[in-house]
Parts: C-alpha cells; structure tokens; sequence
C-alpha cells in the first residue's frame, strides 16, 4: 500500500502501523502514571509473563477445581494433539515448498 | 553483530563425531547441567523439608509495608548476597571448565547482578508491578549504559547473553506440565491449540513472503510471542532459532506495549457489548499474550471469564516446548540451509541442533510424568516456586546482558521499513480474528454442546 508524494513514496501500511504503536506508547505511559482503573490493586498484571509468575499459580492455576470442559479421555487427548502438531508440521513445510 | 546463540562459538560441534568433551565445553551442556543442578537442590530441599532455595526478588513497594524504594529490600540482605554468591559459584563453575576468562568474570559478574536487582526493584512499584515487567526494566538499564556512558571492557566478561538465558530456559522446561493439557478438556485444546499453528504459520508466511523480512528468527520469534504468550514464549524461539539480541529485543518490545493495551482495554470493550463471560473469557485467553495479563482480564470480567481465560492461556503455555523443539529441528533443517545443498542427514541436525534445548524437554517431561505424579500436585508446586525464582533471574540477567550489548544505531538496521511492526499489528489482528472465531464455534452452542462449568 504505496502512494507517491511529490518525489516521495509513501508506505501508508507503514504509517499507520507507526500510528499504532506510537498511540500504544503514549496510552501506556498515561495509565501508568494515572493508573485509571486501579489496576494496582490487583496481585498480577502484565509484568507476569508466565503462569509460574502469578502470584498464587498453584490455585489459579493447579488447583483441585477443575472446569469440566468435554472429554478427559487420555487416549483421545494424545491423538488429537499429537495428530495436530504433525499436521501443523507438514502444513507448515509443504507451504514453504510451494512458496520457494 | 552477534547472535543470541553464537554457533561457531559455543554451539555447533564442530568434530564429525561426537566428543565427550563437549558435555563440559560448550555452553549448551552447561546450561543443562546447571538448570538440573538448580532443579534437584530444590527437589531436595523441598522433599526433606531441611531447606528452602529461594531466589528472592526486592519487595513490591511504594504502599503499604514497604512505602519507600530503600525499604523494598527490608530483610533481603543476607538472602540476596547468598542468592549472587550461589548463582556466581555455580556460573563461575562452568566458566572455568569451559576455559573462559573466570577472573574477568568474577570481577564483572556482582556488577550485572546489582544491575538486574535494579530492574526487578523497579517493575516491583505497586503500579508499574501490573504494567511493565522485569524485562522492560532490565533491557532498559542496559541499553542505557551502552548508549551513554557504554559499557565497560571489564563488564563484557559477565555480560553472557546465552549463558543466562539458556539455563533459565531449561529451569522454565520444568514448569511446562503436560497434565494441565489433560485437565482443561477438549473445549480448552480446540482454542488454544487449533489457533496457535494457523496463527504461527500465518505470521511466518507473511513475514517472508510479503513482508520480505531477511531476519527469519526475527520472523519466527515475533510470530511466537503472539502466537504462544508473548515474552517466556519469545525467549524461547529466539533460543531455539538461534536469533540475534536485535530479534529478541524488537519482539519483548511489541508485545510489552500491547498486552498492556489488550489487558485494559479488552475487558472493558467487550463487558461493555454484552460478551458472553466464556467466550470473552476464552477471546482473552487465547489473543492476550503475558499469562498475568490474562488473568487481570479475565477477572475484570468477571470470575467465570477470569477461569476461562485462565485456562486457555494454560494450555498455550504449555504448547511453548513442542513448539520450541520444532523450530529447532525446521531451523537446523531447512532454514540454515543454503540453497542447492543436499538434505541434512541426521548427524548433521545432530550438529546444528541447539542442545540445550534436550535439557529444556527433559526437564518437562521429567517434571510431567515423574516429579507430579510421584509427589502430587502440591508438592511439584511447591518446588516450581523455587525453580521460577531462579529462572527469572537468568532471564533477568540475560536482558541486562542484551541491552549492555545492544545499540541503537545498530539496532536501526533491524527495522527493515517497519517489518517487525507490522508484522506483529497484522499477526495479532489475524488472531484475534481467528481465536474469536474458534472460540463461538465451541463455545456458542453453534456445533457443540455448551460446556457446563463446575461451580458457575
């Protein structure tokens, strides 16, 4: 997405992503230096990049209530997600040869 | 411009066969041996009940018991010098025997210790804790003393990137328990991990093929943290792929910004158009990529949404190792290969494969299959807390390290017309397009029955 500009082009696709960010950056720092919802006053946030990093992760996470959600079923579980990551692979390498 | 991995260094073996030597030699075999070191001292600790091995952190402060920025390290004196004097020991340890420069070391590394107690001091302010984490700080201060004052030649011998972040990814492998897959049901698998691949390949295809981006690993890590959850999930691709510092730093860059917007501004949005609590839930799960964010989403959403929520992003943390170890293998495979080069044989992948990444698998299936179901649930809690402690402490040294070693006029080159801008805007649109998608044909009632949920 190019346009020209006197002499210049110019990527719009670029400009907006540049918007974007910029936009982002300026509304992170005003809310942390506002902290409008009050975010502060809950134990976890964005700064807990993995389950282990939330304070309290074996309730939330590895505790006893479980949600039953479909089938437990081991056997099915394995297929299913064994079965999809080959596929995923295969996907993913034949796109790239038809893609060369 | 050096790698995250320098492979004629420290990684690739270079003699045809196999030589015992590179069990202590190389870096690779170090971080496994020091992750596992860390993991049975734990174990140990925890199972005998005679002690502790806690990787203690500054206070959160500015509130409450600790209202001022000295007071964060109340009481933490004597625990943080045991913590650099048993981290030092056991680094030095392996910098000795792999003939690095080990007096250089031990001068330099106490200095990048303090400067990583810097960057968890300030992500622990009561309201920075929820918005910008250790690896923003850590990448900062780095990056800060190398673009003013620069960084000391006597600072370069603890500044070990790969070192660092090889050996907290191993202790991460550890965390990544299959039994949660299990126990989250097929609803929770169908969104998390039926979205995560597309999304992957998506992103990879439109990094190289459109976009025209020349950093592959710049590719392959930017997809990943969208894809999988964001920062753990970028280190880990980065490593596998063997990424420059650059492709890493404009990855934990992008998704620090915009988890912090998705966080807030995702529950709000869709309370405000009357979302379905499960489906927002598991929309939030699914798109949003640090797991604490997710959680604060979901539970501004509601507790149902927090569960949902929760649970998916679960699952997606514990797609990072399987994922991590194809990109390995694909990029040992394929992508370093040059064009018009036979297939690589097997003792060849064996060469170009990044070990460390064995310690990263072993450590998960180790703790999913042996340490849960031996010593319960609790338990194996209990010993991951210890572990996580010192896994955020490699990662933390790691992004001093990448910022003492990065600059900016360097890292401009990196921008390639805004590629890894865009490739993240677009990635994150497409995924939040699609988990959504996936997400009401589940859990709608359009093709399955709704899933009934314990408690709710």
């Amino acid at each position: 997405m190019k346009a020209t500009l006197g002499k210049k082009q110019i990527d719009f696709s670029l400009v907006i992503s540049l918007m974007l960010f910029l936009g982002a950056v300026i509304v992170v720092i005003y809310l942390i230096i506002v902290d409008p919802f009050n975010l502060s006053s809950q134990p976890y946030g964005a700064g807990d990049y993995y389950y282990t990093d939330v304070d309290g992760f074996q309730d939330i996470f590895l505790g006893d209530t479980r949600i039953p959600m479909g089938t437990k079923h081991l056997f099915l579980f394995t297929v299913i997600f064994v079965g999809w990551s080959v596929f995923s692979c295969y996907l993913f390498l034949w796109l790239e040869k038809i893609n060369k | 411009m050096s790698n995250l991995v320098t492979p004629e260094k420290s990684n690739i073996v270079t003699s045809d066969k196999f030589n015992f030597s590179d069990l202590f030699r190389k870096e690779d075999w170090w971080a496994i041996w020091l992750g596992f070191f860390i993991m049975a001292i734990a174990l140990m600790g925890k199972v005998s009940g005679a002690f502790d091995l806690k990787a203690v952190k500054a206070h959160g402060w500015g509130t409450g018991d600790y209202p001022s920025l000295i007071s964060a390290f109340d009481g933490l004196g004597s625990q943080l010098l045991f913590l650099l004097v048993f981290v030092g020991i056991i680094t030095v340890i392996g910098m000795a025997v792999m003939r690095e420069d080990v007096k250089g070391y031990i001068v330099a590394f106490p200095v990048v210790f303090v400067l990583a107690n810097l960057a968890y001091l300030f992500s622990k302010h009561y309201v920075i804790k929820n918005y910008l984490g250790y690896a923003f700080w850590a990448l900062g201060i780095g990056l800060l003393i190398s673009n003013t004052v620069g960084t000391p030649k006597w600072l370069k011998p603890a500044v070990r990137t790969e070192y660092y972040i090889k050996t907290g990814l191993v202790l991460l492998g550890a965390e990544i328990l299959f039994s949660n897959v299990i126990k989250f049901g097929l609803y929770g698998l169908g969104i998390a991990w039926l979205v995560t691949p597309i999304v992957l390949i998506f992103m990879w295809n439109y990094g190289t093929k459109i976009l025209k981006m020349t950093s592959k690993p710049m590719v392959i890590v930017i997809a990943m943290a969208t894809s999988v959850c964001g920062v753990s999930a970028a280190i880990a691709a980065a490593a596998a792929a063997k990424a420059k510092k650059e492709d890493l730093t404009f990855a934990v860059g992008l998704t620090l910004i915009f988890t912090v917007i998705m966080m807030v501004f995702m529950p709000l949005i869709l309370s405000a158009v009357g979302m379905d609590p499960m489906l927002g839930g598991a929309w939030m799960g699914g798109t949003i990529d640090a797991t604490g964010a997710v959680v604060l989403a979901g539970e501004a959403m509601g507790p149902l949404a927090g569960q949902v929520a929760a649970m998916v992003k679960m699952i997606q943390n514990v797609l990072i190792g399987i994922i991590a170890f194809a990109i390995a293998v694909f990029f040992a495979t394929r992508v370093d290969r040059k064009d018009g080069d036979p297939a690589v044989g097997a003792s060849e992948i064996w060469h170009r494969f990044p070990k460390f990444i064995l310690g990263f698998i072993a450590a998960s299936v180790i703790f999913s299959v042996l340490v849960e179901p031996s010593l319960g649930t609790d338990v194996t809690g209990s010993i991951l807390k210890l572990t996580k402690g010192f896994r955020g402490w490699f990662f933390c040294l790691a992004f001093i390290s990448i910022g003492l070693e990065s600059n900016f006029k360097d890292m401009t080159q990196y921008l390639q017309g805004g590629g890894p801008l865009k490739l993240y805007i677009v990635g994150q649109s497409f995924n939040l397009v699609l988990t959504l998608l996936i997400a009401w044909l589940l859990l709608s009632g359009v093709l399955f029955p709704i899933p009934q949920l314990a408690g709710f």
